[in-house]
């Protein structure tokens, strides 16, 4: 534990450098400074470098991802795409031939078929999920002025995600104004520029920036397909959220065996 | 309904006044100044950095012809004597005061014994600009009154009311053009060391400035 008096003032008891968390997750300091900067760890950047809230880092490292490597964010959003039929699937089985059978067949690349194949045969967990899905948008917080945020509801460019996706997907989760919207990469700054929202790593929206690459059929759809919604809730720090979205997953593995 | 505490007894009096004046018209006058500042802190869970004991209320002399006649006469019937000291008469405005019928004139001799009145509840309406208006006057009277005795207390008054403004886009829609080339005066506001910031968090700087951001149409 590193005392700094600049950090008391955010009542966090306990920071650690970059290097102590790097230790802590198992991964590089550079992989520590990126979590930091993209808001993922509680954080502040100091003159002497990151500082990160060392509460959330040991409840990272208990939910520490394995490693490997995170899909691409086309390959993720295709990968949320098959996910999304698997679930029709087992939600209303007979009505599965209404979507014209799985959407595999609508990748025409071979290679992409087969290994979204092998990547559903292989999940374990949801944790393989959260690392497998990790680029599937940039997460980018921002602080907007909160009598705007009903407002970003209405936006066509912001497609809101997490608990309030799920809850609109029919997964009951207690939710009021969605706090987590994705974003297309080339509306983003137009979106900060009309709310006046401010980059900010303590900032209560936080912006799931979808990359150019990504087509607009797998990523444009709203409100968002259930699978993005779970993949959110995989994210979230409310261990109800994560459970939530692992037995819907655990329940998808049983359709694929099956 | 909005419930106002810790007021001064002066001010509590001021309040008492205000309510027998709403009881008889409340179409031809407004509240302004520190008592609406009250008011619209008290409304938005905000706290307001000052005290005062003055009531200040404008006359519509379109709606009520020889209305500040009309009011003074009001007042004096309520023993309120003018107070000749005022400075502001030049504006079209006037001071008054409650000495009481037995007491001297003068401002600390009626606090004092309005201090000794019981503390009672009660409720009443009043007037008041709502908050777009309230910061239109605001910037008025910063830029167009070269006068102001205090022009930090007016500024920060300002910031205040911006940093409340629950929808700034909405309030932002009500704005005509004469409102926009008044809010200009307080762009000074954008910037965070500005005295108007002086008694508030950062986080009501935050919404304060996108708040005028928008009023302002940048």
């Amino acid at each position: 534990m590193i005392p700094y008096p600049e950090l008391i003032e955010d009542g966090v008891m306990e920071w650690l450098n970059v290097a102590e968390a790097a230790r802590e997750l198992g991964v590089s300091p550079r992989q520590v400074r990126y979590l930091a900067q993209a808001g993922t760890l509680p954080a502040r950047r100091l003159s002497s470098g990151w500082m990160l809230a060392a509460d959330a880092v040991r409840q990272r490292s208990q939910h520490t991802p394995r490693a490997g490597r995170p899909l691409s964010p086309e390959t993720s959003w295709a990968l949320l795409a098959l996910t999304q039929w698997l679930l029709l699937v087992h939600d209303a089985p007979d009505d599965a031939h209404l979507d014209g059978g799985s959407p595999l067949e609508a990748f025409q690349d071979r290679r992409l078929r087969h290994r979204l194949r092998r990547l559903l045969a292989r999940q374990k967990g949801s944790q393989d999920w959260q690392r497998l899905l990790a680029r599937r948008a940039t997460p980018r917080p921002v602080w907007i002025h909160p009598g705007l945020l009903g407002r970003l509801l209405d936006d066509p460019r912001l497609r809101p995600g997490g608990s309030f996706a799920a809850a609109v997907r029919g997964v009951g989760i207690a939710t009021g104004t969605p706090r987590r919207f994705y974003v297309d990469a080339g509306d983003v700054d137009a979106v900060l520029a009309d709310y006046r929202a401010r980059d900010d790593v303590d900032g209560h929206v936080e912006l799931m920036v979808v990359p150019d690459e990504v087509p607009g059929e797998l990523s444009k759809r709203s409100p968002l397909p259930l699978a993005v919604a779970l993949a959110d809730l995989l994210d979230s720090a409310d261990a109800r959220e994560r459970s939530v979205a692992e037995q819907r997953l655990a329940a998808l593995d049983l359709v694929e065996r099956s | 309904m909005i419930d106002l505490t810790g007021m001064t007894p002066a001010a509590e009096q001021g309040w008492l006044v205000l309510f027998e004046l709403a009881a008889e018209t409340t179409d031809d006058w407004l509240l302004v100044g520190g008592q609406m500042m009250l008011l619209s802190a008290a409304e938005h869970e905000a706290v307001l950095p000052r005290s005062t004991d003055d009531v200040d209320i404008v006359v519509d002399v379109r709606s009520r012809p020889k209305g500040t006649q009309w009011l003074a006469d009001w007042l004096q019937r309520r023993n309120f004597e003018l107070d000749g000291a005022s400075a502001a008469t030049s504006h079209g405005s006037s001071t008054w005061i409650y000495p009481g019928p037995d007491s001297q004139r003068g401002r600390r001799r009626r606090s004092d014994r309005i201090a000794q009145r019981p503390t009672v509840r009660s409720t009443g309406r009043v007037r008041r600009p709502n908050l777009l208006g309230a910061l239109v006057i605001k910037a008025a009277a910063l830029t167009e009154i070269a006068t102001r005795t205090d022009p930090a207390r007016d500024w920060q008054d300002a910031s205040l009311l911006l940093s409340v403004i629950p929808d700034p886009v909405a309030v932002a829609q009500l704005c005509t053009r004469r409102d926009r080339r008044r809010l200009q005066g307080l762009t000074p506001l954008l910037n965070r060391s500005h005295v108007g910031w002086a008694t508030l968090t950062e986080e009501h700087y935050r919404r304060g400035a996108v708040t005028l951001d928008f009023l302002v149409g940048r």
